[in-house]
């Protein structure tokens, strides 16, 4: 009786179990259905049509606001959102070409004084969000105040200061004594918005600069009821009926860490150029799942592990592109801190620690070239791993790292460089920064990069210089991240073979928002961290070669993960802030990205690993005209339903 | 007639009847000498790194047992372009044993092809890897293996702490009672009601990562149930009349506590203890497992899972090694735990 009852129980279970694991889940699919089946048409020979929807592995959206928008990998504003201008894509001859196309502008900017320092857009007649709301002159300069608007502190307002700068844009943006009057946006009537630059600038900057996430505009009043009670935050864009949207598409539906679905927008400027009915971007964090689900059929694009890609690499449905992003060893050589609004002093400002000064005090250098000296703000004598700052050690860190095998590990690009691969020499022109003369001339082969026996030597010196027989460093790394995990215990094993056991890392693992804590802790405690892997680069810039240092300068001090300090970078990036021909002649820029780069890689100031790719799966019924390297905008893709 | 059987062989007797016992008590000596040895049986570290020979995510291959498809060192390579298979740069001659699942994508006619793994990453027979190499190409027998006995060893000392501490917690609270029993067995339940992972989180952000951490923060917590038993235990053994007798010839306090009482308890201690060492394994392998264990590059069962979990669906048998020891390990230590409490009960005699 006993062993009857168990095995029916056995039976009952198992049948829970099967039906728990078989066919879709009615939640998860009903809404795409009833989505699929309200936009299915038929077609005049009465077979009914099936509706063009894709169905994308994509980042987890955080939130819909624009200004918030961390990086292009936050799909959400790509889909549904637009801007004054946007990188298309002109195919002619079958080879495609990058161009700025005005989006929500009617035209180019229009110049209208002599220098090139007053700029006139004209917002199209029909830009309108998705609700049918006008988007104007008016609203969109409203729009831009909120974007910079200090309290807020928005990420996008940093971000537009990177092509032109806007008249008393920064000084509002960070606090200035300045009133948004005087910031140099204004709507005119004619539905004509106004830019006033504080340098002569050309229309391709503007173009370029109004082609950012903080060009996306916003309703201001939504905005306003969202925001909190003392204007330092709001919850635009925190949910789906807290958002307008002017993009390709809106968004209907929001599971908040698993999906967004979403629909054509009728009301989008360019709508009759967009082929697809409708999308689901999908946030899988597994990538062994994304790969089943693509196998399965359930997701027509997923982005992949360099694991996975050995599996695919041949197949024809594996795509591979630089990813922008160096992964790099930072180091906390307590070379310099950034002090910000600094009473006596004007900001941005650094402060650097002189070793040799025999009253060891922090000398403030400002935006002139001119020293204040003052008392020190952190004293170097508390500093437990003195040979983090040791240029020998530094040296020897550089040449103990096999950066071919490592990227070969994670089908990345070996770099002995700063400046990706994905940085071209303007918005329109085919050439990399990386494959300049003036990119190459400094740069040592790769193979050269990776020297044991120099690496070694470089070791010993340092030992020596500091009065050690080995060193324990720690080296934090984010847990969330597989290829950090991987790449550090290469570098464990690699040091402690290089260095024959007299350098130990210590791999400290912790929660990426821990290690990003812990390691911006530099600014207030020398020993903070010691070493650390990190993703670094100027995510939203690809067009101007000079702008992936904007990351290394006091200019972006809140954000750096570790004390950057090189005088030429430094020097260059407050020139061109005030220079604009830095940015029109590209010439220039490109000088200014290999010096800078130059001087940075002698100092050390990062060690550099390898680029990483962003590799893929795309069914063949995705089809797409074009091949754009930076990015492969899967929104102005058709679907081949016949193929499915 | 037979000469009277001491209670030691008496239980070892009974324990020998029972055939699961004595089955997982061989499994358990195999897995001890396995963890203690089996790491030196081949040329590898347990840290070593293949990445340099592109080493990485091989199969398992045993020459002797290639007859068995687990250990014939192949792989499934999928969506291969067929006409690339000729390309014997990227394929060496003879690495293809077979294509299937043939069709067209793209206007290109691709295949899934099984391979000689080994051939194809351009390794001779003399390299074979018994259960293949993870995604840095370390050797997982070396790793499985000291991932075993760094398991087992945070299990047994942990429980060995438990042992000491609960015994002499559980024997004080129930031998003096009153006052001092409530309050120590309060103390006791405070400490049972934190979570382990808390606790271990806790223990790990205090001292680090590591071995000692691991074993201090699973002993933190552990003992209190040992304590529980051997409170239990004393009280129901402390006013036994040979106790009293002892106690009035002048025995003192220790002495009655360890030379009359606590070998009465011992059966339900044992079976405990035994029973503690698989929890403690698989708090340890859970722990591991979320990132809370044994730091990189030292394995442990935890670990080893942890890292094999996220390509499972690529290469199964970086799961399927540590999961099946940590299976057997689990089960072995049940059955014979089963079978010393069976052993010992005085009831059965």
């Amino acid at each position: 009786m006993r062993t009857r009852f168990c095995g029916l129980l056995l039976a009952a279970l198992l049948a829970l179990l099967l039906a728990a694991c078989g066919g879709k889940d009615p939640a998860q699919t009903s809404e795409t259905e009833t989505a699929s089946a309200a936009q299915a048409e038929t077609s005049s020979a009465g077979i009914p049509e099936q509706p063009k929807i894709i169905r994308v592995s994509a980042e987890n959206c955080r939130t819909f606001d624009p200004y918030e928008a961390n990086s292009p990998e936050e799909a959400f504003n790509e889909w549904c959102q637009a801007r004054l201008y946007r990188s298309w894509t002109l195919i002619e001859n079958g080879t495609d070409t990058r161009y700025m196309r005005p989006e929500l502008a009617a035209e180019e900017p229009v110049q209208t004084d002599a220098e090139g320092c007053v700029w006139q857009i004209r917002i199209r007649d029909d830009a309108a969000f998705s609700d049918g709301t006008a988007i104007t002159a008016e609203s969109f300069a409203a729009s831009m105040k909120i974007c910079f608007d200090p309290l807020l502190k928005h990420r996008s307002g940093d971000n537009m200061g990177l092509y032109i700068a806007v008249k008393n844009a920064r000084a509002y943006y960070t606090g200035g004594a300045v009133s948004w009057e005087e910031v140099g946006i204004k709507a005119l009537p004619g539905n004509l918005l106004e830019i006033t630059t504080e340098a002569p600038v050309t229309a391709d900057l503007v173009m370029k600069a109004f082609s950012e996430y903080g060009s996306v505009p916003v309703d201001p009043e939504l905005y306003a009821a969202c925001m909190s009670a003392d204007g330092t935050s709001s919850s635009y864009g925190t949910d789906v009926s807290k958002c307008r949207y002017c993009g390709p598409f809106t968004v209907k539906e929001w599971v908040r860490d698993s999906r967004l679905v979403l629909v054509k927008n009728p009301n989008y400027v360019f709508a009759d150029e967009i082929r697809l009915d409708g999308a689901e971007l999908v946030y899988v964090e597994n990538a062994q799942t994304r790969v089943e689900l693509f196998e399965a059929g359930e997701l027509d694009v997923v982005s992949i592990t360099a694991q996975v890609g050995e599996q695919y690499m041949d197949s024809p449905d594996y795509f591979a592109r630089p990813w922008r992003y160096l992964l790099m060893i930072e180091i906390n050589d307590n070379s310099a801190h950034y002090v910000k609004n600094a009473e006596d002093l004007t900001a941005p400002l650094l402060v650097r620690h002189e070793p040799d000064d025999p009253n060891n005090v922090d000398i403030y250098t400002e935006k002139d070239g001119t020293r204040t000296y003052t008392a020190k703000t952190l004293d170097n004598a508390q500093r437990t791993k003195p040979i983090l700052s040791n240029m020998n050690f530094k040296n020897a860190l550089w040449y103990a790292v096999d950066r071919v095998t490592l990227a070969r590990r994670e089908g990345g690009i070996p770099a002995n460089f700063i400046v990706p691969y994905t940085s071209y020499c303007g918005e329109y022109s085919p050439i990399r920064f990386r494959d300049t003369e003036e990119a190459k001339r400094y740069l040592e082969k790769i193979e050269d990069s990776f020297d044991p026996v120099k690496a070694k030597a470089y070791f010993e010196q340092a030992l020596k210089e500091e009065g050690l027989d080995r060193v324990e460093l720690a080296i934090t790394i984010s847990s969330d991240s597989d290829e950090m995990k991987i790449c550090a215990q290469f570098l464990k094993e690699e040091f402690a073979r290089i260095f024959e056991g007299k350098l130990e890392l210590k791999i400290e693992e912790m929660p990426s928002a821990s290690r990003l804590a812990k390691m911006k802790a530099w600014r207030t405690d020398v020993n903070a961290f010691e070493l650390g892997l990190a993703n670094w680069s100027r995510a939203v810039t690809d067009a101007s070669p000079m702008n992936q240092f904007d990351v290394f300068s006091s200019s972006y001090w809140t954000k750096c993960n570790a004390p950057y300090h090189c005088e030429t970078v430094e020097k260059t990036i407050w020139l061109q802030e005030t220079d604009a021909s830095y940015k029109t002649d590209m010439k220039k820029n490109i000088a200014a990205a290999a010096a800078m780069e130059e001087a940075a890689l002698s100092e050390r100031i990062v060690i550099p690993l390898y680029e990483r790719t962003m590799q893929s799966l795309v069914h063949e019924w995705v089809t797409y005209e074009f091949n754009d390297p930076l990015n492969v905008r899967y929104w102005l893709c058709d679907i081949d339903t016949s193929l499915k | 007639m037979n000469a009277p059987l001491s209670p030691r062989q008496n239980v070892l007797r009974r324990l020998r009847k029972d055939r699961a016992a004595v089955i997982a008590f061989w499994i358990l000596v195999f897995l001890l000498a396995m963890a203690l040895f089996a790491p030196n049986f081949n040329e590898y570290t347990y840290r070593q790194q293949m990445l340099q020979e592109d080493y990485v995510n091989m199969p398992p291959r045993v020459q002797a047992l290639k007859w068995i498809p687990l250990f014939n060192g192949r792989a499934v390579l999928k969506a291969r372009p067929l006409s690339s298979l000729s390309d014997t740069a990227k394929y060496p001659e003879g690495c293809v044993i077979r294509t299937f699942n043939e069709r067209t994508n793209r206007g290109i006619t691709v295949v899934d092809a099984e391979v000689d793994y080994y051939l194809y990453k351009g390794a001779d027979e003399s390299v074979n890897f018994w259960f293949g190499t993870d995604t840095l190409g370390r050797d997982i027998w070396t790793r499985v293996w000291r991932g075993t006995r760094i398991s087992l060893l945070i299990a047994f000392v942990s429980v060995l702490l438990d042992l000491l501490i609960g015994t002499a917690y559980g024997a004080v609270c129930g031998y003096y009672g009153g006052k001092r029993d409530l309050i120590l067995m309060r103390i006791a339940e405070v400490v049972q009601a934190i979570p382990n992972v808390v606790l271990c989180t806790l223990m790990i952000l205090l001292m680090g990562g590591g071995t000692g951490t691991m074993i201090v923060a699973l002993a933190c917590r552990g003992w209190t149930g040992t304590a529980g038993l051997v409170r239990a235990q004393f009280l129901r053994f402390k006013n036994r009349e040979y106790v009293l007798a002892a106690k009035e010839m002048g025995a003192s306090d220790a002495r009655l506590m360890r030379r009359h009482i606590l070998p009465n308890a011992a059966g339900p201690i044992i079976t405990r203890t035994v029973m503690a060492v698989p929890s403690a394994v698989f708090a340890e392998a859970f722990l591991s497992y979320i990132g809370l264990g044994v730091p990189a590059p030292e394995p442990s069962l935890g670990n080893l899972l942890a890292e094999a979990q996220s390509v499972l669906g690529l290469y199964p048998t970086q799961t399927l090694f540590p999961a099946l020891i940590i299976s057997l390990l689990m089960i072995a230590f049940h059955l014979l735990a089963n079978g010393l409490r069976d052993a010992l009960d005085p009831n059965e005699y």
